[in-house]
């Protein structure tokens, strides 16, 4: 075999051995990718739910709602309330219904992220009349 | 002759860039790849440590969930957040509280001293900070790395 022709295979072997592992990058990098994304994610739906139900401990604590919410920040936008946060949105509907001797209040809290819900906390209280404000 | 000396000059050239060439990026991925690794375990673990601590405060309050059963204790520099036990025939308290960068947990009858060397280690953090104000319970925990995970508690049965 000649110089050149050893040469030739050389640069062959060497050009199938780059093909090679720029193959394998891309699948290594790809997963890196995959994996960051996700634990950015985990995080992010981690620091809503503990949002939600911090939110969702002090309504419990005050019983009135709406004022809780309005000094947690929320404001009543389109019939609920809205509290955008950098990543994520808080969102709490409530109601109130008459149920015998008291009131029945109920609160949804829940977190969206780009518009979808990713957890919703309900809050529930019975007030009965003598106690009710 | 001298073209076809000249040639394998550059062919063997061409072979040795292309290596290093080679080389080089595969250095830049390998830095790059483990840069990302270690991001996002740290990320991780970082929130594997803030469940572990609110999980942990959480849990031992619901678990004592009544009336003035939540209270913060001050001593020697140390704020611990008390959950008296009053279920059993005799008043145990539970003091939750930092020190030496331990989340430290101390189960102690209402008469005996509060000691915060003598309590058992949880899990790694800097601080503790509590306030109880009417039925909820606001706790703020710095964990090692300086970051503060503040939440709330409410009581449940005693609203």
């Amino acid at each position: 075999m000649g110089k050149s022709s050893r040469l030739n295979t050389l640069l062959v072997e060497i050009l199938i051995a780059v093909l090679f592992f720029a193959l394998a990058s891309t699948v290594v990098l790809e997963s890196f990718v995959a994996a960051r994304s996700q634990s950015r994610l985990a995080a992010l739906y981690d620091e809503a739910a503990a949002d939600v139900q911090n939110v969702a401990d002090e309504l419990y604590a005050s019983g009135d709602y709406d004022s809780a919410l309005e000094s947690a920040g929320f404001a009543f936008e389109n019939g609920g309330w809205r509290l955008p946060r950098e990543q994520y949105t808080l969102l709490a509907a409530t109601m109130e219904e008459n149920a015998g001797a008291g009131k029945l209040v109920t609160a949804g809290i829940s977190a969206a992220v780009e518009g979808k819900l990713i957890i919703t906390v309900p809050v529930t209280l019975y007030i009965p009349w003598e106690v009710a404000p | 002759m001298k073209t076809q000396n000249g040639g394998h000059a550059i062919s063997g050239a061409f072979v040795f860039l292309l290596l290093g060439v080679f080389a080089l990026f595969s250095t830049l991925l390998v830095l790059l790849c483990a840069q990302a690794y270690r991001n996002t375990v740290d990320q991780t673990a970082r929130h594997r440590d803030e469940r572990i601590l609110q999980s942990f405060v959480r849990n031992a309050l619901r678990a004592e969930d009544a009336e003035n059963a939540f209270d913060v204790y001050e001593a020697d520099g140390v704020t611990a957040l008390t959950v008296t036990d009053t279920r059993e025939t005799g008043e145990n308290v539970r003091y939750i509280y930092c020190d030496g960068g331990m989340l430290r947990e101390s189960f102690l009858k209402v008469k005996e001293t509060f000691d915060p060397a003598a309590g058992e280690a949880v899990c790694p953090a800097s601080s503790l900070t509590a306030e109880v104000i009417g039925g909820l319970v606001r706790v703020q925990i710095t964990g090692t790395d300086g970051r503060a995970y503040a939440f709330s508690i409410a009581h449940r049965c005693a609203w």
